[in-house]
């Protein structure tokens, strides 16, 4: 059955995402993460706000990865009756994980965008002006030019999306105290998503 | 390609795109026919909020310590978001704003339909979204005008201020400081960048200099300290500064030559509208309110230096006669 969209018709939507995240692992963070987002991010002109996870996609050419894919959720607060249908502003918390030829990462962060969904899915895949910082950990692998080919990362990565141009930037250090020569590495990646 | 090759590469890729951040447009041609309720109180009591907050926060700590311009400051941390202002998204999303297009599906007919949407997939306006049409005191207008008005005002009123400091008087600091909109609608707020001069958001930029100028630098500012605490003397209201001229369908921007042709093709399916009872009426009304501002001379002057091109021959009233047998 066809779900009607628009205004006043939030009760009779489907939940925004079910989530990537073990129901187990669920209960326990998304208590944590909604109590720290800022009250500010709930609009009491708008009515009372609910929690919300808004999924993201990233698709990008990124170094040490290579040709990656990213799929992430967004956990905000937003009043009830706006949905991001048509051009919605979040804020809140971005777990994403990422998947190369030549690396595999998971990012966790402070997010702030402007975007929408697309016209098919409810997936944020219309980020028109967005901004995240987030600790990340790189663990790369196959195609990877690193030597050895094999090593983890753990760091910052900065984000940025303006019309659904992605570019990253990031700052990691070798977990692996033994390892010869330097342990920093910079990242980065151009893409399209957020 | 070195690491650092690629990351310049990504910067001036991500530069371009930041650039298309001030492309937001809109078409309120779009919007005749569609019924709209007027959201001035809507808007009013956003941005009313949001001076109060400023207010609240200001006189929770020491406020004879503060300085008035310490709270502007304040409120236009809360008023900006790079590219998207924030009354600008609020008008965009909240269901206290009626709008058109409102719905997701309204929305993609826009973005086929809109005077933009005979454009090639790369043209930096597509990029962004449509901004939707709103009325406010009887005027229809792009939610970009609000970012207009909180966005660029707040630089037209520094620029104005910065004038004053260094010895002009309060005509002679407008008017720099309208030159200086006037310039970055001619290059990379508009013209260069997205081929349209919008006359509409001179108007909302320069009216939003106005707003930021009675918030502390007039004989009556808006916030004063009454009886030890920060007061907000009277309300905001966005009808004191929105006219006719704010509407793009009344007072038409300057398109580039290159968007010229796809946007008059799009105009002539416009013209059995003018016909409209409800549109005449509307322009009857324009008509009536419509005034000369000060950007309209400044622009009139530029064009008869022949710096820009002759606006009217954007009017919908010329494509249309041009258009007839």
């Amino acid at each position: 059955m066809a779900v009607p969209r628009g205004p006043g018709t939030a009760a009779l939507r489907p939940p925004v995402s079910r989530g990537i995240l073990p129901g187990r692992m669920r209960g326990l963070l998304l208590p944590l993460l909604l109590l720290a987002t800022p009250a500010a991010a709930a609009d009491t002109l708008d009515g009372p706000s609910v929690a919300r996870r808004t999924p993201t996609v990233r698709a990008r050419f990124a170094w040490p990865q290579q040709a990656a894919f990213a799929a992430g959720v967004v956990f905000h607060r937003q009043p009830e009756r706006i949905t991001c249908d048509t051009v919605c502003p979040i804020r809140g918390w971005h777990l994403q994980g990422e998947a190369g030829t030549a690396g595999g990462q998971l990012a966790f962060g402070w997010t702030k965008l402007v975007g929408q969904h697309g016209p098919r899915f409810d997936v944020l895949s219309r980020p028109y002006m967005a901004f995240a910082v987030r600790g990340a950990l790189l663990r790369t692998w196959g195609n990877s030019t690193l030597t050895p080919k094999e090593r983890t990362f753990a760091g910052v990565e900065g984000a940025w999306s303006v019309a659904r141009i992605s570019l990253a930037l990031s700052v990691m250090r070798d977990l692996d105290d033994d390892r010869e020569g330097s342990r920093w590495l910079v990242g980065g990646g151009l893409g399209w998503g957020f | 390609m070195g690491i650092l090759s690629r990351l310049a590469a990504g910067i001036l890729v991500a530069m371009a795109a930041a650039e298309t951040a001030h492309a937001l447009e809109s078409d309120a041609f779009w919007s005749w026919g569609r019924p709209l309720r007027d959201s001035s109180d809507a808007i009013n009591a956003k941005v009313n909020a949001e001076l109060r907050a400023v207010v609240d926060e200001a006189n929770a700590g020491k406020p004879g310590k503060l300085a008035c311009t310490t709270l502007e400051r304040r409120f236009m941390r809360r008023m900006r978001f790079p590219s998207f202002q924030t009354v600008e998204v609020w008008a965009m999303a909240s269901p206290l704003v009626d709008r058109t297009p409102s719905t997701a599906e309204e929305e993609e007919r826009y973005r086929k339909e809109w005077l933009f949407g005979a454009t090639i997939p790369g043209d930096v306006v597509r990029w962004m979204p449509p901004s939707p049409i709103i009325s406010i005191g009887g005027v229809r207008l792009g939610t970009d005008k609000l970012g207009h008005f909180f966005s660029e005002g707040i630089l037209l009123h520094s620029r104005f201020e910065a004038r004053l400091e260094q010895g002009d008087d309060v005509e002679q600091a407008e008017a720099h400081a309208l030159k200086w909109s006037v310039l970055t609608e001619r290059t990379f707020l508009g013209l260069s960048t997205s081929g349209v001069f919008s006359r509409g958001d001179l108007e909302a930029n320069h009216e939003g200099m106005r707003f930021y100028n009675q918030l502390c630098d007039v004989d009556d500012p808006m916030l004063r300290i009454v009886d030890g605490a920060w007061t907000l003397t009277r309300p905001f209201d966005i009808r004191d500064y929105v006219t006719p001229e704010w509407d793009e369908t009344w007072q038409s921007p300057i398109f580039g030559a290159m968007r010229w042709p796809r946007i008059r093709r799009r105009l002539e399916t416009y013209c059995p509208l003018l016909d409209d009872p409800a549109v005449r009426a509307e322009r009857e009304r324009y008509a009536a309110r419509d005034t000369e501002t000060e950007t309209e001379r400044l622009v009139a002057e530029i064009v008869a230096q022949g710096k820009l091109a002759d606006p009217e021959q954007f009017s919908l009233e010329h494509v249309c006669a041009q258009a007839k047998p």
